[in-house]
């Protein structure tokens, strides 16, 4: 009896400490089974067995410590898509009022980007981060618990833009 | 042996007081075809006895017959405990996978993408990098629109 009043605590525990933004996971799932779209959900359990990964560089030192508040990861993403900022929109409109501070609305000419927090006790518990363009649409929500500087320093350490890191990640990848 | 002599011992069989003796002369006055229309009755109940006392004897293959029940009945409670058994072993069983799942929460859920913790992490990496760079774009831009208001304070001053 114990153990079933135990093991029901933990049951709520967890779904209480896993719960995603219903906006979020509203879009996500409406795009489940569109091919156009790239779908990553990574766990917390995954994001546990991440602590047997060595960091071998700085850049790993510095990812993995960043994962380590981290509860989960879900990116949806296309880089061939019509009209890309039509999805933005929407996904914009999906979030608005649920909660969500908006933390940074960058237009760079090309695409259309924001950054969007949800706070919890001062801390940030949920990123949202959307990315609308000509053929480009991403939305990545983080959540767990998001130490913003470390989020920024990870990329930093690398001194090189994130576009320009993907393409070295693929080229390191291709070596090994 | 007449009517009313009869009637009487019956009136005493039924009581219970009736002796041995005089049952014995009763049943033997009743299987009689003369007995009287009014004791016919108790005629028939008696021959009936007769009969099913008769019936009760043991037969011939008594002990070969309860062998065979016992036989069976044990093969029956045998039966039993092995169904008994399997719901243990299935209740064990579900307790084990439970616990198992419990104490094990690096189980990989079906949820993730990827299986291999390795895609896993470099996928993530990927992912936070991305986040990362363009949370420094965005925030590379605001610095150069705050060093242009600092600037044009400090016109503004001079």
């Amino acid at each position: 009896m114990k153990k079933l009043v135990i093991t029901a605590l933990a049951l709520f525990v967890s779904v209480a400490t896993f719960a995603q933004s219903e906006a979020f996971t509203k879009f996500y799932n409406k795009y489940a089974d569109n091919d156009q779209f790239t779908q990553v959900t990574v766990t917390s359990k995954m994001f546990s067995l991440f602590t047997e990964i060595e960091g071998e560089t700085p850049e790993d030192k510095e990812v993995l410590e960043a994962i380590s508040k981290l509860k989960g990861l879900k990116v949806l993403a296309a880089d061939s898509i019509k009209d890309g900022r039509k999805y933005y929109k929407e996904a914009f409109a999906g979030i608005n009022g649920t909660g969500f501070e908006e933390l940074m609305t960058v237009r760079d000419g090309k695409d259309d980007m924001k950054f969007m927090i949800k706070e919890n006790g001062g801390k940030i518990s949920e990123l949202l981060m959307l990315v609308g363009g000509d053929t480009k649409f991403v939305f990545i929500s983080l959540y767990g618990e998001i130490d913003l500087k470390q989020m920024s320093k990870m990329s930093k350490s690398l001194n090189i833009g994130g576009m320009q890191y993907l393409q070295n990640l693929d080229e390191s990848k291709n070596k090994k | 042996m007449d009517s009313n002599k009869l009637s009487s011992l019956l009136d005493k069989y039924y009581a219970g007081e009736s002796s041995e003796a005089e049952e014995a002369q009763l049943k033997e006055a009743l299987k009689q075809p003369s007995v009287d229309e009014s004791l016919k009755e108790h005629a028939q109940l008696f021959a009936f006895f007769e009969a099913e006392k008769d019936a009760l004897q043991l037969g011939a293959d008594f002990d070969a017959q309860l062998k065979h029940r016992l036989k069976q009945e044990s093969k029956q409670q045998g039966f039993q405990w092995n169904f008994y058994l399997r719901i243990a072993a299935t209740v064990l069983l579900a307790f084990t996978v439970g616990l198992l799942l419990y104490k094990n929460p690096k189980e990989v859920s079906p949820e993730d993408t990827y299986q291999d913790p390795q895609k896993a992490y470099e996928e993530t990496k990927k992912a936070l990098m991305y986040l990362s760079s363009k949370i420094n774009e965005g925030t590379d831009q605001i610095k150069k629109i705050e060093t242009f208001a600092i600037a044009q304070e400090k016109i503004e001053k001079q």
